[in-house]
């Protein structure tokens, strides 16, 4: 006897479009989320909470993550691997444990993929020791879903022709852009002479009034911060408070889930959890859904051992937890100094509140006369982040790395607050899939509730350092043409840990593929994947727009099989 | 470099060390911008349960005042002092009630043991240096004294990461919410002309309370 028609692992992006559009149906839908259920009121511009204690995410001494890092090479030239422990050594990989997810303390910047990044290997052909792959569905069948999310969760922006705008069935967005900071005038001056083309960033923040959503209120701390106006469209706000709602939707939240229980043909039962109290329950649903973000989906996957599933829930062909994706790129700053500008441009520059609201894609393809034709990426562009406890943290060391304090700390202190704005670049490019990029179960460190840790092996491709550093050299030139001062910027081979995907590649081929093109997995066929782990490549922006499309386009293939 | 600081420093192995690194360096950037900080770094896994200082009856200048007559806050004190001096460049950490809003963070049972006692140990070796160097507790010295005992410490790997973790402390009280009692009526956010984020939390609000749910 089945509890519910539908049970879904995770409440973030992954989670939140299936909520909503099975419990719309009119299917009972139960949402079990290992994190507690924070509201709208419960948000506050506090640093100390949103950053520097454990409010939004697990303590690392009841759950971490082994991470195993390339350590050099050895004499026969293999790669070397050195694992530790998040908890020894602070890299945490955990991104909002709570109802909605990380959506809720996402920047909200909201790029749809291009067809190109559908069929990567088609368009780019082999690259070695990278494990690309053309997608098994198209642009053409997720683009109503992208459409989707900008109605129902709220996308602000306008369409801008540009070389490699994206086809659209719609003519523009349903809102028009977020306020803009007035930075902006040097960043559309400069790249218009240079015939570059300053985007206007589609952000899921709404800039009017949404049903029971008020707009931006635009203090100035998005991201990282949950929303306190209720404008941010996180999976909370847009999708499970409408869920609820339908009263066909039952958020059980403190409730970790376990494993998932399957019998002899190979579908699933049951999902275990534990409750806030630490008891164990069972509950039994017709369909299964898991979206706990892409590292802790392939653990849970793992940990789900079964009758027709040995190794794991649909790792027959040993492709579970395989190609993890991040988003390779870099970053940098520009510096703006007040005393270059008249008093009236600096007190603008000064501006807190408005977003930046540019992006560049000249370079999202890359066709170099010396570097050649390659699949780059795009330029986010933003100021830096407000945080001021971080900020002076970060700056309390002289030029020869020796501790300030006193006077010379307080006379620095007042120069780095008050004598420039920085503008921030992201560059986003696609983080290629290889061997080295995997999640498995850690055979020694287990959680506090006695399961097996995640182990994530970081390795990147060299490419990707590639069209990093391509692209860093563009940003700089154009940042100086915008009259920017110390410009700086980095290129890492480092994960950055909010932006995961990958781990439960989909495809027609079972042999190399855990889910099906639905994001069903094989052999279990009433379980689909949701988040972002079903990507075998990332494409060269944030996740976050695709992944709430996909979950729409399951949802509702999922509604067909029920 | 003095024998003292030589103990001190060997008195920890180098995994302490590491360790107390780790935690002083732990801070979140998980979305400090849409692309979080990569590599190794990050998360104060400090989670303090006991009452605000600011929700007691007692206002956060009174405890200020009655703690710094009991030691070791009298010391603690008088270094936050030196690192964050009256100047007449901004607030110093006086201004700021940098000692109650240390000892509320010491304080709070979830904070990690080995910071907590470092923390403290810290003014124990401070003590005995100055003892020996000029037969006076540090707080018995002269500024320019504490300053001399404060740099010589700063030479040793203990003594920086000590100082480090004063000074982390020491930026939290200047540039917190006034909510949590440190920088009363916002006067770090005026000193650096900073604009901090609203809405600001209540009482009610506050991550301690918040870590309830």
């Amino acid at each position: 006897m089945k509890d519910y028609d539908v049970c879904i692992i995770g409440s973030g992006a992954g989670g939140g479009p299936v909520a909503l559009q099975l419990s719309r149906a009119g299917y009972n839908v139960l949402v079990l989320e290992k994190g507690p259920f924070l509201k709208r009121d419960d948000f506050y511009k506090d640093e100390l909470a949103c950053c520097r204690r454990s409010v939004y995410t697990p303590e690392l001494k009841d759950e971490h993550h082994v991470i195993e890092d390339y350590d050099g090479k050895d004499e026969a030239s293999n790669y070397k691997w050195t694992s530790d422990s998040t908890l020894n050594s602070g890299w945490d990989f955990w991104n909002g444990n709570m109802v909605g997810g990380a959506t809720n303390l996402m920047s909200g910047f909201f790029h749809r993929l291009k067809p190109e990044d559908f069929r990567l290997k088609s368009e780019f052909g082999v690259i070695k020791d990278a494990n690309v792959v053309d997608w098994p569905i198209s642009y053409d069948e997720l683009e109503p879903y992208y459409t989707m999310v900008e109605n129902i969760v709220g996308i602000s922006g306008k369409v801008e022709p540009h070389p490699f705008q994206e086809p659209r069935s719609t003519k523009d967005f349903p809102y028009p852009p977020t306020l803009e900071h007035p930075i902006t005038g040097f960043i559309d001056t400069a790249c218009a002479a240079n015939n570059l083309h300053a985007l206007r960033t589609p952000r899921a923040v709404l800039s009017q009034p949404k049903d029971q959503r008020n707009s931006c209120e635009y203090s100035g701390y998005c991201g990282s911060y949950g929303c306190a106006s209720g404008a941010k469209g996180s999976s909370r706000e847009a999708l499970i408070n409408t869920a609820i709602a339908t009263n066909n939707c039952t958020v059980h939240a403190n409730a970790k889930v376990t494993r998932l229980i399957s019998n002899e043909t190979g579908k699933v039962t049951a999902a275990e959890y534990i409750d806030a109290d630490g008891n164990t329950k069972q509950v039994k649903a017709t369909i299964f859904v898991v979206a706990c973000q892409a590292i802790e989906t392939s653990r849970l996957l793992l940990l789900s051992t079964g009758p027709k599933h040995k190794k794991g829930l649909g790792n027959h062909s040993d492709q579970l937890g395989k190609n993890m994706l991040f988003s390779a790129g870099g970053s940098g700053y520009g510096e703006f100094y007040y005393n270059d500008y008249s008093d009236e441009l600096s007190e603008q520059l000064k501006l807190r509140g408005p977003f930046v609201n540019r992006y560049l894609q000249d370079w999202y393809f890359i066709n170099d006369k010396k570097f050649g034709r390659h699949k780059g990426g795009t330029v986010e562009l933003l100021l830096r982040h407000p945080n001021p406890i971080s900020k002076a943290n970060g700056i309390k060391w002289d030029d020869n790395d020796q501790l300030l304090w006193g006077s010379q700390l307080k006379q620095k202190l007042k120069i780095e607050f008050t004598e420039r704005q920085s503008l921030r670049y992201e560059i986003f490019c696609d983080w290629l899939p290889t061997d080295d990029c995997f999640v498995s179960l850690d055979s020694q460190n287990k959680d506090k509730w006695g399961s097996p840790v995640a182990k994530l092996r970081v390795g990147y491709h060299d490419h990707d350092l590639k069209v990093g550093e391509y692209i860093i050299g563009k940003t700089k030139t154009a940042f100086k043409q915008m009259g920017a001062k110390d410009i700086s910027g980095s290129v890492s081979g480092s994960p950055p840990a909010n932006l995961q995907a990958g781990g439960c590649r989909f495809g027609k081929d079972p042999a190399t593929s855990v889910l099906d093109p639905d994001c069903r997995v094989h052999g279990a066929e009433n379980v689909f994947v949701t988040d972002g782990s079903w990507m075998p490549t990332g494409g060269s922006v944030p996740y976050t727009w695709t992944i709430y499309a996909n979950a729409f386009r399951v949802a509702d293939i999922i509604k067909k099989q029920l | 470099m003095d024998d003292l600081l030589n103990q001190w420093d060997q008195s920890l192995d180098q995994a302490q060390l590491d360790r107390l690194q780790t935690n002083l360096e732990r801070r979140r950037f998980l979305h400090d911008s849409c692309k979080a900080a990569a590599g190794p770094a990050l998360a104060l896994g400090l989670l303090p349960s006991l009452a605000l200082f600011s929700a007691c009856d007692k206002t956060p200048q009174i405890l200020q005042a009655q703690i710094i007559n009991q030691e070791p806050w009298t010391s603690l004190a008088a270094v936050q002092q030196i690192m964050f001096p009256d100047d007449g460049n901004g607030p110093s950490a006086a201004d700021l009630n940098a000692t109650a809003y240390l000892k509320f963070v010491i304080d709070t049972p979830d904070m990690d043991k080995d910071d907590r006692q470092f923390i403290l140990k810290g003014i124990d070796w401070l003590n005995q240096l100055s003892t020996k160097n000029t037969q006076k507790l540090f707080i018995e010295n002269n500024t320019q004294k504490r300053n001399e005992l404060i740099t010589q410490i700063a030479k040793s790997q203990s003594g920086e990461r000590w100082l480090s973790f004063l000074l982390l402390y020491m930026f939290e009280a200047l540039l917190t919410d006034p909510v949590y009692g440190a920088n009363p009526n916002g006067i770090g956010w005026d000193w650096l002309e900073h604009k901090p984020g609203f809405p600001h939390p209540p009482k009610n609000k506050t991550y301690t309370e918040l870590l309830k749910k």
